[in-house]
């Protein structure tokens, strides 16, 4: 059966429309519209833009190339960036974690591929390009596209972390560290892609 | 005051058919609905601030503040340098952190500051023993309790939070994310949350303040009180993007092959597909030189659904927040995209940081 939805529909709120005042008629289709209000805020709340950076000029090659599991992510000639630590929740009223989108804007020089890896881990730890905590993005565009990857979290790319206060408050939350890594097949700095922006952001799964 | 612990935070599955018209009402229905009114409140608050990697420079990011959400996490992810440049043991990065209202100011030094962000703030390491710059990268977590920052500014203005990153010589801070978290605690003195245990099995369910009416308003506080952030722009007082042109152009440090960047986000979908589905509210921090009074800047934001346009009138050369101004994101596909022109009357025009947060309609 059906949650929600999908849209936040406005109820009367003011006094002498408000069909949920007190003394007033309890009908089953408010109730219907306020769980099904409350199932999609939780379910958009679960999705949001979570890091965005400008890129660069990149040039240097996978060791294998364009194989994403063996980018060199300190050489010279790669962009590498470290996305940040983001908490997630799962996708509303389901079991499902969100699908993590890398959406990213750039150019290859012609005959060449750009690629940009995304690699997410518990930890903040060397990004290991294995399955299931990567994906890679693609262009061989001459002129700035848009190209993306989505990769579906679960609990294997998570951590947790917990939270105190001194009042007694807290609890835990899973989360995720990324690295986003850009290359070029090129492997030439004469030959160079052109990274223009990469933004990560959280999609229904 | 009425609070009650959620320990386990979890959205309840309510199927449509659970409300049907000519089924039994349970205690169990008025329980579940409170608590998924309480979880779409206080369960997936939405800001964030993220700072590039950087060296060292002074950062801004705003903060819309409420009295539900009460606590924000920030992450600080320090590394090597290189690996030509070999870390020195101690070497780290540090971040000073202030907060402004625009008005009154919490001040690095003050104790509503976590200790590692106050002035002489703690230095962040990266992780040892390690070789190279990716593979030092360790981060580090502290718990800030924006609420208590109220105590001091208005919670009816966004406030601007200031990060001074300094990075000793063999050490960079690759990252700095500030983040909501949820509430694990709800509380029905403030202005959302209602307390699920008020609908007890064959108990009368009361149709005073914790009736069905509060239900909705927890929902309504939850659909226009969360927002979200779509986008934090910051490069920083150091290299700030800038424009000289008369005439709307691309701001130099933020174009590619001599366009504007394009910024994908993802909208607020809430209102169904829309050209005009999802406002916004926008924001820059500038300074304009060079320019005499009476002369103005300005920065066109650009979506899916048009154009928007923030003038700027300060020409003392000093660095200033712009008023907020709305805007739309179109929600006709998943995601949206913003880019941002700027001209100026006159001098120079410098961002050092520009944000764009969900306004809901």
């Amino acid at each position: 059966m059906t949650t929600t939805s999908g849209a936040y529909i406005k109820l009367p709120y003011t006094a002498g429309s408000d069909r949920l005042a007190a003394d007033a008629p309890l009908a089953s289709s408010d109730l219907v519209l306020l769980a099904s209000n409350a199932t999609a805020l939780c379910r958009e709340g679960s999705l949001r833009t979570l890091w965005e950076t400008a890129g660069d000029e990149v040039w240097t090659d996978c060791t294998t190339t364009d194989d994403p599991t063996t980018l060199p992510w300190d050489a010279s000639g790669v962009f590498v960036r470290h996305c940040g630590r983001h908490r997630v929740r799962q996708f509303g009223e389901g079991a499902a974690w969100p699908t993590l989108r890398i959406r990213a804007r750039g150019r290859a020089p012609s005959t060449y591929t750009l690629g940009v890896v995304l690699v997410v881990q518990a930890s903040t730890a060397y990004p290991d390009a294995i399955a299931p905590r990567y994906c890679v993005a693609r262009t061989t565009s001459t002129t700035v596209a848009d190209f993306d990857a989505g990769l579906p979290l679960d609990a294997a790319t998570l951590g947790l972390y917990d939270v105190a206060t001194d009042d007694g408050e807290g609890g835990r939350v899973s989360e995720f560290n990324a690295w986003v890594g850009a290359y070029c097949t090129s492997n030439s700095s004469g030959t160079k892609a052109l990274l223009s922006t990469v933004v990560l952001y959280m999609e229904s799964p | 005051m009425t609070t009650l612990s959620r320990i386990m935070l979890g959205t309840p599955r309510l199927d449509a058919s659970t409300y049907a018209v000519g089924h039994t009402a349970q205690g169990s229905h008025g329980f579940a609905l409170a608590d998924l009114a309480n979880d779409a409140a206080s369960g997936h608050p939405s800001q964030r601030i993220t700072l590039p990697r950087t060296t060292g420079a002074t950062f801004h990011g705003w903060y819309i503040a409420t009295d539900v959400v009460r606590l924000a996490r920030i992450t600080v992810v320090a590394a090597w340098r290189s690996a030509s440049t070999p870390w020195v043991a101690g070497d780290g990065a540090r971040v000073e952190l202030s907060v402004t209202d625009g008005t009154a100011t919490v001040s690095s030094s003050s104790s509503l500051i976590p200790a590692e962000f106050r002035a002489t703030p703690m230095t962040f390491g990266p992780a040892y023993p390690a070789s190279t710059r990716v593979s030092s990268a360790a981060a580090h977590s502290v718990i800030v309790d924006v609420s208590a920052l109220a105590a001091t500014l208005d919670r009816s203005v966004p406030w601007r939070l200031t990060f001074v990153v300094t990075c000793d010589a063999t050490a960079a801070c690759e990252a700095v994310t500030l983040e909501e978290l949820p509430r694990w605690v709800v509380d029905d003195a403030l202005a959302a949350g209602i307390i699920p245990t008020h609908y007890q099995p064959r108990a009368i369910i009361d149709a005073g303040p914790q009736s069905f009416e509060r239900v909705n308003v927890t929902a309504r506080w939850a659909y226009y009180n969360t927002p979200r952030t779509f986008h934090c722009g910051n490069p920083g007082e150091s290299a700030p993007y800038v424009v000289t042109s008369t005439s709307y152009a691309p701001m130099g440090g933020d174009t590619d092959d001599g366009a504007a960047r394009v910024w994908t986000v993802r909208p607020y979908i809430l209102r169904g597909a829309s050209s005009t589905g999802c406002r916004v509210r926008w924001v820059v921090r500038y300074r304009i030189t060079g320019a005499s009074s009476g002369d103005k800047g300005f920065v066109r934001l650009t979506t899916g659904a048009g154009t928007d346009t923030l003038t700027l009138t300060d020409v003392s050369g000093a660095w200033t927040d712009a008023a907020p101004s709305s805007a739309y994101l179109s929600t006709v596909a998943p995601k949206d995209t913003i880019a941002f022109t700027a001209k100026v009357d006159a001098g120079t025009l410098e961002l050092s940081a520009r944000q764009v947060w969900s306004y809901p309609a």
